[in-house]
């Protein structure tokens, strides 16, 4: 039996018993809301392991199709749990393609499809030693609005 | 390379009677993490977790890579904090399948960072 055939639960339990952990120094900020602090992405350090290996995560298009079926009026519970486990894995990615793909999971489709539209981005990929050093101040982070937008890209 | 498979209804102690296989991987956690860093910029040990995403004081996304069957405040969950008198709590209705949202609170109700474990059991997708 190969890795992709079993269940995508299982792929995640052989990896972590398989894999060596990959903490990413890359964060992504983003904001959702203008009466909201900035928002800080973290990649998961056996997730990442996962994404650099290949062939465990599903594409992420299948994420979204469950999404989908979740908004759907009188949703109970998922019924295409197989599109996760059937569909063939993605291939080893960079570390970078894995934040790209990492952003299209977990950040909503409205930000980052339309991350520089508007009067300053709505969000970026920085290093974490980019980030503030103390959380004194935690609420009123905010992405700089005079970050040029090419250094956000 | 190969991964086997071992397929069981029933798992049989000498001495101690017998399980039926469902119950063991019912029983099992599909979700589970540990931030210690109040920051949480770094998951130190996880299982079916992608990413976290820091909102804010005390607040925080975790998206899961494996969804759940439904939303993942339908099942159980148990959650500890570091440091003395803070409150792990999930809100109900912005999780979903494939994301938790968990706060952390002094017990006046206060947001609070501090470290945080959690671990989920229900039904993945």
């Amino acid at each position: 039996m190969e890795l992709k055939e079993l269940h995508l639960f299982d792929r995640l339990c052989w990896a972590k018993d398989n894999l060596e952990p990959h903490q990413s120094d890359y964060r992504v900020v983003y904001e959702d809301n203008v009466d909201e602090p900035a928002k800080v992405l973290v990649p998961d350090p056996n997730w990442m392991a996962c994404a650099m290996h290949g062939g465990i995560l599903p594409p992420v298009w299948v994420y979204h199709e469950l999404e989908k079926d979740e908004k759907a009026p009188g949703f109970k519970k998922h019924t295409r749990g197989y599109l996760l486990h059937e569909t063939e894995p993605m291939p080893p990615m960079s570390e970078e393609e894995a934040i790209e793909y990492l952003i299209m999971k977990d950040i909503p489709n409205h930000i980052w499809r339309t991350w520089n539209e508007g009067n300053k981005p709505k969000m970026v990929i920085c290093k974490k030693e980019q980030l503030p050093q103390t959380r004194e101040w935690r609420n009123a982070w905010k992405i700089d609005p005079n970050i040029n937008s090419k250094e956000a890209a | 390379m190969a991964y086997g498979k071992i397929v069981a209804d029933q798992i049989q102690h000498s001495s101690e009677g017998t399980v039926s296989t469902q119950y063991v991987v019912s029983g099992v956690a599909k979700i589970w993490f540990g931030a210690p860093d109040e920051t949480g910029h770094t998951i130190a040990q996880s299982l079916n977790i992608s990413g976290s995403t820091d909102n804010g004081t005390g607040d925080w996304y975790y998206a899961v890579t494996n969804n759940a069957a439904s939303q993942i405040d339908d099942y159980g969950f148990t959650g500890t904090c570091g440091w003395d008198v803070n409150i792990f709590r999930i809100g109900s209705n912005s999780t979903t399948s494939s994301q938790i949202h968990a706060r952390t609170n002094d017990d006046a109700g206060t947001a609070v960072d501090c470290p945080k474990y959690m671990n989920w059991c229900g039904d993945l997708a």
